[in-house]
């Protein structure tokens, strides 16, 4: 029992730690170009 | 379980951080200060007006400026922002770039509007500058390029983002930008 609760922890700490490099990816790595200009 | 609940606790706060940040404006270059001992922001009034008028004679300025950003696509937030400004005068109905002196043109800008935090963006400098035209010319020519460089622990985005400006007499103007 003990062993397949590790074995629960060691996934879940792995999905955290997957889903969290997923969003800062998104949140810091995607981005576009764009320009633009005025008068002044 | 009290690890995974430090954890979402860390994320949670490093989330809520990075969502409140804002861009810092950062302005690489001293503001100029002209002769009249005008800043530049004070003399961005004078935009387009004529200015000086010698033996009759009217000149007109036009001060514009461009930028290339780097802009998340869903949320709209810009990493960083590359600016180049330009001010050139002519003599009303004239063909030709003038140089005056209040304000002072031809003349360009460049600044950085830089990064977001968190995001590891940093500006590393100004690469490139090229100058065409200008005073007795007919038109002045400004193309600026500068470098940006995403790190943490090592670098593994870099952009160097242009922007060219030309302004001609009668003041039409034209922009182009890239990376």
């Amino acid at each position: 029992m003990a062993t397949r609760q590790t074995v629960f922890r060691i996934l879940i700490v792995a999905l955290l730690a997957i889903t969290t490099l997923i969003v800062l990816m998104v949140l810091f790595t995607w981005g576009v170009s764009t320009g633009g200009s005025g008068v002044g | 379980m009290k690890g995974i609940g430090l954890m979402l606790v860390v994320a949670g706060a490093f989330f809520a951080a990075a969502t409140v940040a804002s861009a810092e404006t950062i302005t690489t270059e001293e503001s100029v200060v002209l002769e009249n001992g005008e800043t530049v922001s004070e003399v961005s009034q004078l935009t387009a007006d004529a200015v000086t008028t010698v033996n009759g004679t009217t000149i007109k300025c036009k001060k514009i400026n461009g930028w290339h950003g780097l802009k998340h696509p869903l949320f709209g937030y810009f990493y960083w922002k590359y600016i180049l400004t330009i001010r050139w005068c002519w003599q009303s109905g004239g063909s030709l770039i003038v140089k005056t002196s209040n304000p002072w043109s031809p003349t360009y800008w460049r600044a950085v509007e830089c990064c977001l935090q968190f995001s590891g963006w940093d500006f590393k400098g100004h690469t490139g500058l090229d100058i065409d035209g200008g005073a007795n010319k007919s038109q002045y020519r400004v193309r600026a390029q500068g470098k940006f460089q995403q790190c943490f622990q090592f670098c593994f985005n870099t952009k160097t983002p242009w922007v060219r400006l030309t302004g001609y007499p009668g003041g039409s103007w034209g922009f182009a930008h890239g990376n």
